[in-house]
């Protein structure tokens, strides 16, 4: 299996209504607080970290994206927009990834 | 087998095996609080050679125990963790489509040892390494499944009839897939040749439908896992594998606790022959690793003829391994002239189902009495130094050619059914 990054790609028709599902061709172990994701399907492995890797832990939740929005927002200084721009584009990768989908 | 064979100082071993421990409520904190950086460096040395570095650093952090080391020895631990985590990943990964593809074609599998280990039992994927992925296929599908892996890339070690290879092995040889994948397909536990009466039918009769790693395929009971790791640990790899195998049924043990059977476990044992392996096994898993056995499992899997030293002796040799080869201290045991030379020519003139994987290219060709000069030239080079040391009554040479003879009388009393 090849370790190469993969192209960005934003994703434009998530809501706060929408679900996550990872997908069953990836298989991720947390390492030193970074999650690690090998997709099967791409064969390339992909690094979360910080913000990342709590967006995965929490789709492993089954939450909303409006209840993920909601949790970050109580656990980091951050504003309501610049977070749930930054939420789509770690969601956009990780979809063009095929290691999540829409559920 | 070398590179294992250092002597391991005992204050490394005993940090190192209280690390390994899967009860960490049980354990001696002084133990690892006392340890220099030397006794650090020693141990994750010993834990390289164990092929169980990823373990040690999950254990040690997951106890909080990292921040402890010395910088760099924490640094080299995390790297060489890491490193093999990623590696054992990918081999995870592309288990996980063979076995998609596997199912979807219509061949039972039922993975076996490391894949199993890895995906189910472990606290975390990837913490388990291992050379290959080794499946069971139902005697029934093998040739089936043999001719879908050659039509998907998979290219066997050498030329093999399905129907030569059962006569003698339980397993085929290696299959060299895509993207560096070595399978070894199964049809039992152990060759044929070996004395005990594995009931391949009621293995996957008990087994149950499950998960892994994305795929649907059946998962072996605990019971039998069990008793399939109790046999790799003592019987056989020859006690040759390290603390690895033990760690395996440590942490079965653990994440199992709750609903292994264990009278089934006794009564599958007694009728597969296997009963003085469970015993061994099962006993040092709980000495070493404070793997949780019941106390009455292991009385009761005794048998007249146990020796309390046998413990000691598979301890001695897992902790620290003898350098001498088995069969040459075969042949140095005390043992009749007649005995000597007979274990001699097995050694020179193994039969051709060793043959063929140790020499695959020249065993089957014409040219096969080629082989054995071969081989004749290896089993000399192997051990000339040793056979000389032992003539010239070198003492350490023949202590380690001694706790070789023990082993191999380990493996015979395991041979002696119930």
């Amino acid at each position: 299996v090849n370790r190469k990054p993969h192209p960005k790609k934003e994703t434009t028709d998530l809501a706060f209504e929408s679900k996550l599902k990872i997908n069953g061709n990836a298989l991720h172990v947390e390492l030193d607080g970074e999650i690690v994701i090998l997709g099967l399907e791409t064969e390339q492995y992909y690094g979360l970290t910080d913000v990342g890797a709590r967006i995965w832990a929490l789709m492993q939740e089954n939450s909303t994206l409006g209840e993920m929005h909601q949790t970050l927002l109580d656990e980091y200084d951050v504003p309501p927009g610049v977070l749930w721009q930054d939420m789509l584009s770690v969601i956009s990768e990780l979809v063009e990834a095929r290691l999540i989908a829409l559920d | 087998l070398n590179d294992f064979q250092k002597l391991a100082p005992a204050d490394s071993m005993q940090v190192l095996l209280e690390c390994l421990s899967v009860d960490e409520a049980a354990g001696d904190p002084s133990v690892l609080a006392g340890a220099c950086p030397p006794v650090w460096r020693s141990v994750v040395e010993i834990a390289e050679r164990h092929r169980i570095v990823p373990l040690l650093y999950e254990q040690l952090s997951a106890r909080r125990q990292v921040e402890g080391l010395p910088p760099e020895i924490a640094q080299d631990l995390q790297r060489q963790s890491r490193s093999a985590i990623l590696d054992n990943l990918a081999i995870l990964a592309n288990a996980g489509l063979l076995l998609k593809d596997l199912s979807r074609v219509g061949i039972a599998v039922l993975p076996l040892k490391g894949i199993l280990l890895a995906g189910k039992v472990y606290p975390k994927l990837g913490i388990r390494g291992m050379g290959d992925v080794d499946l069971l296929i139902p005697r029934t599908q093998l040739s089936e499944a043999v001719e879908w892996l050659r039509a998907n890339g998979f290219v066997p070690r050498y030329p093999f009839t399905i129907e030569q290879e059962c006569l003698t092995m339980h397993h085929l040889p290696p299959l060299y897939g895509p993207r560096g994948m070595v399978l070894e397909l199964h049809w039992t536990l152990v060759p044929p040749s070996a004395p005990f009466s594995i009931d391949v039918e009621s293995i996957w009769q008990k087994a149950g439908a499950g998960d892994l790693l994305g795929a649907s395929c059946r998962i072996m009971s605990a019971e039998d896992l069990l008793l399939h790791l109790c046999l790799h640990a003592t019987y056989l790899e020859y006690l040759s594998s390290g603390l690895r195998p033990f760690c395996d049924l440590a942490w079965v043990l653990k994440a199992y606790r709750e609903t292994i059977d264990w009278s089934g476990l006794v009564e599958t044992s007694t009728r597969w022959g296997v009963r003085r392996s469970a015993w061994l096994a099962l006993n040092l898993a709980e000495r070493l690793l404070r793997a949780p056995v019941p106390e009455g499992v292991i009385r009761g899997l005794m048998t007249a003829d146990t020796e309390p030293e046998m413990i000691d002796w598979t301890a001695q040799q897992l902790l620290n391994p003898s350098s001498s080869g088995g069969k040459l201290a075969a042949v140095f045991a005390p043992n009749a002239p007649r005995q000597r030379v007979w274990l001699f020519s097995t050694q020179i003139f193994p039969p051709p189902h060793e043959m063929r994987p140790a020499y695959p290219d020249l065993a089957r060709s014409a040219l096969w009495p080629l082989a054995y000069l071969k081989h004749l030239g290896v089993v000399l080079r192997r051990n000339w130094r040793s056979a000389w040391s032992l003539l010239t009554g070198d003492a350490q040479a023949r202590a380690d050619a001694e706790q070789r003879q023990r082993i191999n009388r380990l493996v015979e009393w395991q041979e002696a059914g119930q």
